[in-house]
C-alpha cells in the first residue's frame, strides 16, 4: 500500500507545474528538485510500467481495422480481452496482436464469455511471450492506484499501449448488459481515463499486476469518451472463466434459478425459486435467509445479482441458508444459462483437444516421477480403516483389506485381514462389472458399484499410463470448477463441529469428461495447482444413478503420487478408505 | 512539512516554485501515510444518494451532502427536488423521505431535511436505524464549521495544486447500501463563475474552485468535495457550461458561500420555500399555477398545482386542467403557454380556456396592474 499511494502522488509535480504555469504565467521558470521520496517512486512506476507494457496488445482484425487492446497472462501467448473486442473476428477467428517490440503476431480467437464480455486469444510466432501476472482483485481497495494501459484511439503505430494512471473510485459495482450480454458484475470503478481502444485492455494495480480488463465507460451526453467512469471486469471473476476459455467454450454463466428480496429486518430472503432450479435442489425453501455466497455476505437483491454474475454455469457454490435460527452450508451446482448469440459459435476441437492433452499430461507428470513404458504390472493398496455412512447413521467399522490392482486380468482383489485369504474379486472387462466370492457364481455389480469400479480403471489403466498419441473420442475440456471436500471425519470419527466450516476451502479444477462404457459419463476433476486428480463425479445416463469419488491427501509412494483417502458418494451411502500404503509390484 | 498551511502570499516566481516543491515533499509523506484512505473514510459515510423528479436529460438522480447530525442536506437546486416525494439513501442503505428546508435560485442551492424512513410497515423512526436516533441525533456528517469561514477572509487552506476527493452519485452507479463513487482531480483556481445551462445563464456568478478532474456528470451536483485530510472544502454545484470556452466546467462551490446559505436558512429555520424566485417568465405574472413538467417530446401544459388564493385560484382553476389557449391563442406545449403568459401586460385581463376531464371551460383572471 506505501508503495502504490507514493507512485500515484508522484505525477502532482507535473499538475502542480503546469496549473502554477496558468496561474502565474512566469515568463522563465527555473528547474525544481522534487523531494527524495517522490523521485523514487516515479522511478519505481516508470521500471513497473516499463516491465509490463510489453504483455500489453493491441488487437487488430486481420485487415488491420478496428482495434482494441489486450493482455498476455503467460509465456505461451494466452491473454485475455473483451468479447466485444473479438466479436468481429469470429467468423475466422484470426486477427492480429501488436505488441510494443513493433511486431505484428497472429491472434488466434479461443474461448468467449459474451455475458461477462471476456474473450480468450492465444498469439503465435514466438517461443515465448512476455506476460503479466493476475493478481488478486478482491484485495483491491478504492484509492488504490488504477494503471491503464491499451491503445485508445488507436493512438500507438509502433504499438507501444498508451498508459493512463488515476485511482480506484469503486468496487463490486454491478453495471447492467445489452440484452443480458456484456453485464459487469461486481467490477472495479476507476476515474483512470478509458476511451474506445482501450477495451480489452488491462487495468494494473501499483505492483504491475493485472486486476481488471477495462472493457466499459459511463458517457454523458458529451460523446462516447471517457468522463471519469471507467469500469473494468476483475482479475478473480476472469480466473474462473479461464479454463473454459482457454478451451474454446462458449462460457455459459451461473444462477440459482431464484430472487431474493429484503425483509423487515434487511436482510436477504428468498423471493422466488424455480422448483427444479440449482438452489431449490439443495434443500432450500422460500423465505429461508441466504446469507452468504462462498462466504461473501449477500447485502441486498443487487448485491445477489453482482455477486452470483462473476461465476460460471455448472460450477460448484458453497450457499449458507438461514431457516428458524438454524444455518445450513451446502454446496450447489450453479444451472447455466447459455448466452443469447446471432450465430451459434461452434467449438473448434482441436482447441479442446490441446486443453485435454495439457491437463493429462499435468496429471501424469504428477502423479509419476519417471516416464519408463510400463511402471507397474500391479499396484496394491491396503486399507486400514473403513468408514461407512449409511444414510443419517454412521456405521463405523475398522477393517483390513487389501486390494490389487492389475494393468490385465483381475481387477480388485479383497483380502482378509490375514493376507492371504481371498475373499472376493472385482473385475471389469471395460463393459461388464462383476464380482465373485470364493467358490461361488460370478455376478453383475449395480450400476453405482459398477461405475466405481470403471472410474478406478480409467484411472491406473489409461491416465497413468504413458501418454499415447490419440485420444479416445469424446473426451472434452469442460472448463473449471471448485471443488470442496467435506472437512473428514479425524480419528474419533467427529466431524469437528468446532470448526463450525462443514467444507474445505475450494480448490480450482479443471474438468475434463470422459465416456465410460455405452451410457456413463465420468467428469474428472483436476486440480489447476497441483495436477492431482480431486474428484470423479460419474453419472449414468438411462438410470441417472450418481456416484463421486473424492480422492485427498497426495502422497509420494516410490515413483507414483497417490491419494490416501478415497471417499466414495453413492445413493444412500457412504464410505471413506483411509489407505496405509500403497505398492506398486513391477 | 507544514509550508504548505502557509498563505498564499506575493511571492516572486522562484520562490514560489521553492515554496512548491516542500508541498509536494509534504505530499509524498502523508502519501505514505495512507494516500487517499483518509478522505475516502470521512467521505463515504456522509454522502447520501437523492432521487427525485427527472426529465429528458436532467437526471432523477442526485447526490447530497449531511451537514447536521440531524439529518440536514447540502444539494443544488434542480429539477430533482420538486418531486413530490424526495427520496434519500443513506450509506447504510436506509431510505428516508425528505422536504426542502430552503432553496434559492440565485446560488442554485437546497438545504433538505430528512423526514421518515421510507417504509409500507413504519411511518415512523425506526428503533434499529442503524443511522439515526432521533433523540440523540446520529447521522455522520460534515460540520461546515460556519464561524471559522466568517471569521476569517481566506475561507479555506487550500492552495492550486493540492489534491482534492469528491464522493456522490454520478450515473447512479451505486445502489442501496453501496459507498458512492470517488473521482479525484487537483484543485485548480478560484475564480468567479460565468457559465450557462443550455441557452439560459447562470444565475450564480460567485467565487468557485476549479478542479483539474472530471465531476461535471449527471447525478455529480451536489457531491461533497474534501481534501486530502479529509476536510470539507466545497460541494459540487450544477452541470453548467463556460461562457469562456464553451466547455463544460468542473467546479465545486466553496464552503464559504454554502455557509452563508446555511446560516441563512437556520435562521429562518422553518418557512419553506421563502425565497424561492423564479427566473422564468411564468412568474412575471403570478398567477400562481404550476405546470407539470413532465412529458415526453411535445410537454403538455397540464396544471400541477394551484397556489391557494392566488388569481388562478380565485378564479377556479384547478390541478389536473389542462389549459388550451390563452387569451385566443392556442397553447399546444409548455413552450407556447410561456410565450403566451409573457405576451401578457400587467393588468391586462386574461382569458384562458381550459379542458377538465371532457369539458372545454372557459376562466377569466382579473390581473392586478404592475
Amino acid at each position: 500500500m506505501l508503495g502504490t499511494s507514493e507512485i500515484s502522488f508522484g505525477q502532482i509535480s507535473a499538475w502542480v507545474l503546469a496549473a502554477a504555469a496558468i496561474a502565474f504565467a512566469p515568463g522563465r521558470v527555473d528547474a525544481v528538485t522534487p523531494a527524495e521520496s517522490v523521485l523514487k517512486a516515479q522511478a519505481e512506476r516508470i521500471a513497473m510500467i516499463d516491465r509490463v507494457s510489453s504483455a500489453v496488445v493491441a488487437v487488430f482484425d486481420t485487415q488491420q481495422r478496428g482495434g482494441g487492446s489486450g493482455v498476455i497472462i503467460d509465456e505461451q501467448g494466452y491473454g485475455l480481452t473483451n468479447y466485444h473486442v473479438v466479436a468481429g473476428m469470429l467468423d475466422k477467428r484470426k486477427g492480429l496482436g501488436g505488441l510494443s517490440d513493433g511486431k505484428l503476431y497472429d491472434l488466434e480467437v479461443l474461448g468467449i464469455d459474451p455475458v461477462g464480455d471476456v474473450a480468450m486469444f492465444r498469439l503465435v510466432g514466438r517461443e515465448t511471450f512476455p506476460f503479466a501476472d493476475l493478481g488478486d482483485s478482491d484485495l483491491v481497495r478504492v484509492g488504490d492506484t488504477a494503471i491503464a494501459m491499451g491503445n485508445p484511439f488507436t493512438l500507438s503505430d509502433d504499438y507501444s499501449p498508451t498508459v493512463t494512471l488515476g485511482i480506484v473510485t469503486g468496487i463490486h459495482r454491478y453495471q447492467w448488459g445489452v440484452k443480458g450480454n456484456l453485464t459487469y458484475t461486481d467490477c472495479i470503478q476507476v476515474d483512470t481515463s478509458i476511451n474506445p481502444g482501450n477495451s480489452g485492455g488491462p487495468l494494473f494495480n501499483g505492483d504491475g499486476e493485472v486486476i481488471g480488463v477495462n472493457g466499459r465507460i459511463s458517457v454523458n451526453t458529451r460523446g462516447r469518451y471517457n468522463v471519469g467512469f471507467g469500469y473494468a471486469i476483475t482479475s478473480n471473476q476472469m480466473r474462473r472463466f479461464i479454463p473454459a476459455l482457454r478451451s474454446g467454450l462458449v462460457a455459459a454463466h451461473g444462477t440459482l434459478q431464484a430472487t431474493v428480496k429484503l425483509d423487515q429486518n434487511r436482510e436477504t430472503v428468498l423471493a422466488e425459486m424455480l422448483p427444479a432450479g440449482a438452489l431449490s435442489r439443495s434443500g432450500a425453501q422460500l423465505g429461508d435467509r441466504l446469507l452468504s455466497i462462498d462466504g461473501v455476505r449477500i447485502t441486498s437483491p443487487n448485491h445477489f445479482a453482482s455477486v452470483l454474475g462473476t461465476y460460471p454455469g455448472s460450477r460448484n457454490v458453497r450457499v449458507l441458508i438461514e431457516r428458524e435460527n438454524t444455518k445450513t452450508e451446502s454446496i450447489v451446482r450453479l444451472d447455466p444459462i447459455p448466452p443469447k448469440m446471432r450465430k451459434p459459435y461452434i467449438v473448434d476441437q482441436e482447441v479442446n483437444d490441446r486443453e485435454v492433452r495439457r491437463v493429462l499430461a499435468a496429471f501424469k507428470g504428477s502423479a509419476r516421477s519417471d516416464d519408463t513404458a510400463e511402471p507397474f504390472e500391479s499396484l496394491k493398496w491396503n486399507v486400514h480403516r473403513t468408514h461407512f455412512a449409511l444414510a443419517d447413521r454412521d456405521v463405523k467399522a475398522d477393517q483390513l483389506f487389501a486390494a490389487r490392482v492389475t494393468t490385465e486380468g483381475l481387477f480388485l482383489t479383497e483380502h482378509s485381514p490375514e493376507e492371504n485369504e481371498t475373499i472376493r474379486i472385482f473385475s471389469f472387462d471395460g463393459k461388464r462389472a462383476t464380482q465373485r466370492r470364493e467358490g461361488e457364481e460370478e455376478f453383475d455389480l449395480t450400476t453405482d458399484r459398477a461405475m466405481v469400479l470403471a472410474a478406478l480403471d480409467l484411472v491406473f489403466k489409461t491416465l497413468m499410463k504413458p501418454p499415447g498419441d490419440t485420444l479416445p473420442g469424446n473426451v472434452r475440456h469442460a472448463g473449471g470448477d471448485a471443488v470442496f471436500f467435506e472437512r473428514m471425519k479425524d480419528m474419533a470419527g467427529d466431524l469437528d463441529a468446532k470448526a463450525g466450516a462443514r467444507y474445505l476451502p475450494a480448490r480450482e479444477a479443471e474438468v475434463i469428461t470422459w465416456p465410460i462404457g455405452e451410457d456413463a459419463q465420468a467428469r474428472l476433476q483436476f486440480d489447476m495447482d497441483s495436477h492431482d486428480l480431486l474428484r470423479i463425479d460419474l453419472e449414468d445416463d438411462p438410470s441417472g444413478v450418481r456416484v463421486s469419488l473424492d480422492l485427498h491427501d497426495y502422497e509420494a509412494s516410490g515413483v507414483l503420487r497417490l491419494p490416501k483417502t478415497i471417499i466414495v458418494s453413492g445413493p444412500g451411502y457412504r464410505y471413506q478408505d483411509s489407505l496405509s500404503q500403497w505398492r506398486v509390484d513391477p | 512539512m507544514i509550508l504548505h498551511r502557509q498563505p498564499r502570499v506575493a511571492l516572486g516566481a522562484r520562490n514560489f516554485f521553492l515554496l512548491l516543491s516542500l508541498v509536494i515533499a509534504s505530499f509524498a509523506v502523508r502519501a505514505a501515510a495512507g494516500g487517499f484512505d483518509q478522505a475516502i473514510d470521512r467521505l463515504q459515510p456522509r454522502v447520501v444518494k437523492l432521487y427525485g423528479l427527472g426529465a429528458g436529460v436532467q437526471a432523477g438522480y442526485g447526490s447530497g451532502v449531511v451537514v447536521s447530525e440531524d439529518g440536514l442536506i447540502l444539494t443544488v437546486s434542480s429539477l430533482l427536488i420538486d418531486a413530490k416525494v424526495i427520496s434519500v439513501v443513506t450509506p447504510e442503505g436506509v431510505h428516508y423521505t425528505a422536504e426542502i428546508v430552503r432553496r434559492d435560485e440565485k446560488l442554485q442551492l437546497a438545504l433538505l431535511r430528512m423526514t421518515k424512513q421510507k417504509s409500507d410497515q413504519n411511518e415512523t423512526w425506526p428503533a434499529d436505524s442503524p443511522s439515526f436516533d432521533p433523540v440523540a441525533g446520529l447521522f455522520p456528517f460534515f460540520d461546515l464549521a460556519c464561524e471559522s469561514v466568517a471569521s476569517s477572509a481566506q475561507s479555506s487552506s487550500l492552495q492550486p495544486g493540492d489534491w482534492i476527493i469528491a464522493a456522490g452519485n454520478a450515473f447512479k452507479v451505486a445502489d442501496g447500501p453501496e459507498p458512492v463513487s470517488i473521482a479525484h482531480g487537483v484543485f485548480s483556481a478560484r475564480t468567479r463563475l460565468d457559465a450557462r445551462r443550455r441557452v439560459n445563464d447562470f444565475p450564480y456568478t460567485g467565487e468557485v474552485l476549479i478542479i483539474d478532474g472530471i465531476t461535471s456528470n449527471p447525478g455529480a451536483p451536489g457531491s461533497a468535495v474534501v481534501n486530502i485530510k479529509g476536510e470539507f472544502v466545497g460541494m459540487i454545484g450544477r452541470l453548467v457550461i463556460s461562457n469562456q470556452t464553451h466547455t463544460h466546467l468542473n467546479y465545486a462551490i466553496p464552503r464559504s458561500v454554502l455557509c452563508n446559505f446555511f446560516l441563512q436558512a437556520q435562521g429562518e429555520d422553518g418557512t419553506n420555500d421563502s425565497t424561492r424566485s423564479r427566473e422564468s417568465h411564468e412568474d412575471r405574472i403570478d398567477l400562481g399555477i404550476k405546470i407539470s413538467k413532465t412529458g415526453y417530446r411535445t410537454v403538455l401544459p397540464y396544471v400541477e398545482r394551484v397556489k391557494r388564493k392566488s388569481l388562478a385560484d380565485l378564479a377556479g382553476v384547478r390541478k389536473d386542467d389542462l389549459i388550451l389557449s390563452i387569451n385566443g391563442r392556442n397553447v399546444p406545449d409548455v413552450a407556447a403557454y410561456k410565450a403566451g403568459l409573457n405576451r401578457l401586460d400587467p393588468g391586462e385581463p386574461i382569458e384562458i380556456v381550459i379542458r377538465r376531464g371532457r369539458v372545454i371551460k372557459t376562466i377569466f383572471i382579473e390581473t392586478k396592474g404592475p
